[in-house]
């Protein structure tokens, strides 16, 4: 026989509580005990457990809903097993003028009544009081919201902590400011304000214009040679590269590529070409890379939340250093370019991004980077990942290393490869065996061009 | 003698404010001021001038009161020694004010002219005063450039065009700048024949070009003749008469203005002149108003940022309270300015020239013509507009340009919002008071995004 779920009564002073969110749906299996929903009461907020084990029947009563104690949610008992019907009053949400007008004969001043607002604010009572749960209350102080900017769903109007959590938070800001840092996605949180009360400007955002209090002039100032303002994109930067350092479990591995065939094969194909219209060993290694990003779907892999998200588009960033810092332009669906085509985009960009020249689109939505150091002969690196990317490939120089070929001593030439990716989403194992690809496709150009 | 805690030398906007938020703050001040406590501003500069032109538009109105159905004689002249009379009521009552503030804040004020003598001392009638900090408001002069004949006994700066007690026949005004232009205004309505000379090919070139425009159309119409792209090579007399030669022309002057801008007074830094960092002839400081010594500030027209009353009285709070130990700095990124002319006009922010410089294709314009505005044609002040420059992606506004109606108390309402960083989708829907000029403001906005309501369809592109 089914069992019912009901909002526990946890003293004797309660009379509701509010339902903060079912941990299960309708049809999962439990155990008894096992946690089933997250309940909050005017004094806490806490998970209630599964009266008995069995299956999921019913759930009647919503995320948010304000529920009188010992009424019933939900069922759990056999699959097929009939249950009764939720209770006539049933726990509904905000009750709407339609559903009013249904069940109540539509008197006539309901239906002249306006419908809600899709988001009604936190009036204030007749005593000018913001009804919210002492819960609420505490979180939001202890998140420095105001009560007024929050969203009540709670049954009396009242603001319950579900509320709080949903809230936008954030400091304040100008508008103009908060444009700025939505479209290139600047946590506010992370800007000191310069305006009263903290408020945050567009000089904040830019990160040019505001200045710490003068240092107080008796300060031991003698060691120093310059001292100068970050720039924006210096600031921006340095965050990414701290955010990136810090959220990622990375592993570099690093490999040799024998690129002898390659060299010779480059040589050829640049016969006779202008120098402007030369394909680079690097054009090589990035179409290697997308071609091998392409066929590794997780190497396309973000963390969104608890979620993997998968992308579709192979998108290859390179890493340009320019005056004012680094930008990674991105060549879009690079995998799919031929060879010249992907070399031509590779260069413009890398122009414009060297001037300054890039538009916002081509600089974003990359989905993994290749970062070439092989010019300054950098023998291996561990290059810091291009968030949100899972992966970015070093390359290193191309140096002359003897082998024996057939009992013969050669010299070939070896490119280092060191590959930086996010160990949260790449295994060792999955990890090596897409570099290796790289490497074979390395060692046997002729793939690379078909 | 006492140490005093701030020592402000010349009591304009900037000193006489420094000096008021200095003893706000809690500090023992004394002021050194070596004429009237108001400087420029009042005694020479805004107020007087300002004064001016509302004699010359209730002449425009007497003038034209017939359109309106107005019986009157519209016959109209000035009796110049009560017109400045009159000027010098409305500024002693503002200077007379100043000294109330001051006294009333227990600043000890000391007229003469004073010089730094050291780091923390000032000489100021044989007396050598102490003080931890100065603030240096030594202000502005009018500029002269030395062509020939501009010692001429004919020739006049701002100062003494506002002394004249008998009106000039025929007054030639070298500069077209804002000064220029508003002397040129109130003159032409009492009745002077006025001439521009102005070098730059348009009147007020530092303004946005339709301004430019609008104003030289107006003075055009009140009578002025307005000779832009002429250089004056020399001032001279000839039988009796004298003369400005500008590219070869011959102009009669019975008195000449020259109004071709001003320049920095560094008097004041007296034997610090070579220790103090200047550029251009200006006081060079930092936003907090600092100069190479660390004690000593300089605020207002004396570092030659933005010449303007407004500004400097911003400047010298700062100083002020950087002084009593406060790290304030002067914000001058959104200072409006304005031009009293008739109509006037104001502007605060980037110029459309400006601003398509800077941002290329990102930017909107937006426009109200006053012609479109009830309270403008019920005023018979149809003419001007309101433009409004806006950067596209996140409704910035840059710039906004006013010409007519009522441009110079309006641009507070444009400041503000730009101060605020407000967007353009903002303003163009804050309800404004209708009939109002300021509705042109939240029509102009409106119009940047392409939403206008009171203009017509624009044509889909």
């Amino acid at each position: 026989m089914a069992t019912a779920i009901f909002m526990p009564k946890n003293g004797m002073a309660m009379e509701e509580g509010v339902l903060v969110r079912w941990l299960v749906k309708e049809g999962d299996k439990v155990e008894m005990d096992q946690p089933i929903m997250e309940i909050e009461t005017d004094k806490i907020t806490m998970e209630d457990v599964a009266p008995a084990s069995g299956t999921i029947l019913a759930l009647y009563a919503k995320d948010g809903d304000t529920i009188p104690v010992l009424e019933t949610m939900g069922w759990i008992g056999e699959p097929g097993e009939k249950v009764e019907a939720p209770n006539a009053a049933p726990a509904a949400g905000p009750t709407t003028p339609e559903t009013a007008a249904e069940t109540a004969g539509a008197p006539s001043e309901v239906l002249m009544s306006f419908p809600p607002e899709e988001a009604p604010k936190a009036a204030p009572n007749a005593d000018g009081v913001i009804l919210a749960t002492p819960y609420a209350k505490k979180l939001a102080a202890d998140k420095g919201i105001d009560l007024a900017n929050v969203t009540p769903t709670g049954k009396h109007g009242e603001i319950v902590g579900a509320d709080v959590e949903n809230a936008p938070t954030g400091p304040k800001a100008t508008p103009v400011a908060k444009n700025i840092a939505a479209a290139n996605g600047i946590d506010l949180n992370t800007v000191e304000g310069s305006g009263f009360n903290g408020k945050i400007t567009k000089a904040d955002v830019l990160g040019g214009m505001h200045q710490a209090a003068p240092a107080p002039v008796a300060v031991d100032e003698e060691g120093v040679e310059a001292r100068v303002k970050m720039s924006g994109m210096r600031k921006t930067i340095a965050q990414r590269m701290t955010q990136s350092y810090f959220e990622n479990p990375v592993v570099t591995q690093n490999v040799s590529a024998d690129v002898t065939a390659l060299l010779a094969l480059r040589a050829k194909i640049n016969e006779g070409k202008e120098k402007a219209d030369r394909i680079s060993i690097n054009d090589f290694v990035m179409k290697a890379c997308a071609i091998a990003v392409s066929e590794h779907p997780l190497v396309r892999t973000i963390i969104d939340g608890d979620e993997l998200v998968t992308m579709k588009a192979t998108n290859v960033g390179m890493a340009v250093g320019s005056e004012g810092g680094l930008i990674v332009p991105v060549i879009k669906n690079a995998d799919m370019l031929s060879l010249s085509k992907l070399s031509a985009q590779a260069k413009d960009l890398a122009n414009r991004a060297r001037n300054g020249g890039l538009k916002m689109d081509e600089y974003t939505g990359s989905t993994f980077t290749v970062s070439n150091m092989g010019m300054y002969e950098v023998d291996s690196f561990s290059p810091i990942i291009n968030q949100p990317n899972c992966a970015i490939m070093g390359v290193c120089r191309v140096r002359d290393e003897l082998a024996l070929v057939d009992g013969e001593v050669v010299v070939k030439k070896m490119m280092g490869l060191s590959l930086t990716f996010d160990h949260r989403i790449l295994d060792g194992v999955t990890a090596a065996q897409f570099e290796l690809r790289i490497k074979k496709l390395l060692e046997n150009p002729m793939e690379i061009l078909l | 003698m006492a140490m005093y805690d701030i020592a402000v030398i010349g009591g304009g906007p900037a000193g006489y404010v420094a000096a008021i938020k200095g003893a706000q703050l809690g500090g023992k001040v004394i002021l050194f001021e070596k004429d009237v406590v108001g400087g420029t501003c009042l005694n020479r500069g805004c107020i007087p001038t300002k004064t001016y032109v509302m004699t010359a538009e209730y002449i425009e109105h007497i003038k034209g009161g017939a359109v309106r159905g107005i019986i009157n004689n519209p016959e109209t002249s000035v009796n110049m020694e009560q017109v400045v009379k009159y000027k010098a009521g409305v500024v002693k009552q503002l200077t007379d004010g100043v000294a109330a503030l001051l006294r009333s804040n227990g600043v000890d004020v000391v007229k003469g002219v004073a010089k730094m003598v050291g780091e923390t001392k000032i000489e100021c009638n044989g007396t050598v005063y102490e003080a931890k900090n100065t603030i240096l408001c030594g202000g502005s002069k009018a500029g002269i450039i030395p062509f020939p004949g501009v010692e001429n006994k004919n020739v006049v700066t701002s100062d003494g065009i506002l002394e004249l007690t008998e009106l000039p026949k025929k007054l030639v005004i070298i500069g077209g700048g804002v000064i220029g232009c508003e002397v040129a205004t109130a003159f032409v309505n009492f009745g002077s024949e006025v001439t521009i000379v102005e070098m730059m090919p348009r009147l007020v070139a530092n303004m946005d070009e339709e301004i430019s425009k609008g104003i030289e159309k107006s003075l055009k119409k009140m009578g002025v003749k307005v000779l832009c792209n002429y250089k004056v090579e020399e001032i001279k007399d000839e039988a009796g008469k004298t003369y400005v030669v500008a590219n070869g022309e011959k102009l009669e002057a019975s008195k000449i203005l020259l109004s071709i801008g001003r320049v920095a007074d560094l008097e004041c830094l007296g034997t610090l002149a070579d220790r103090i960092k200047q550029e251009r002839g200006k006081v060079v400081v930092d936003d907090y108003m600092r100069t190479t010594i660390p004690n000593i500030y300089a605020p207002g027209d004396i570092n030659g940022r933005i010449m303007l009353a407004h500004p400097a009285f911003k400047m010298g709070e700062a100083a002020a309270a950087c002084c009593m130990g406060k790290n304030v700095k002067a914000d001058l990124s959104k200072v409006p300015s304005c031009i009293y002319t008739l109509p006037g006009a104001a502007s605060c922010g980037l110029t459309e020239a400006q601003a398509k410089e800077q941002y290329g294709a990102d930017v909107m314009v937006g426009r109200f013509p006053f012609n479109g505005n009830g309270r403008a044609l019920a005023s018979g002040a149809g003419e001007g507009f309101v433009k409004v420059i806006a950067e596209k992606k996140y409704g910035e506004i840059l710039g906004v340009h006013m010409f007519g109606g009522d441009a110079t108390e309006m641009i507070s309402e444009a400041s503000s919002l730009m101060a605020m960083e407000i967007t353009v989708n903002e303003v163009a829907d804050i309800i404004h008071s209708h009939p109002t000029f300021s509705e042109a403001f939240m029509e102009a906005c409106a119009d940047a995004l392409g939403e206008c309501i009171h203009l017509p369809a624009k044509k889909k592109k």
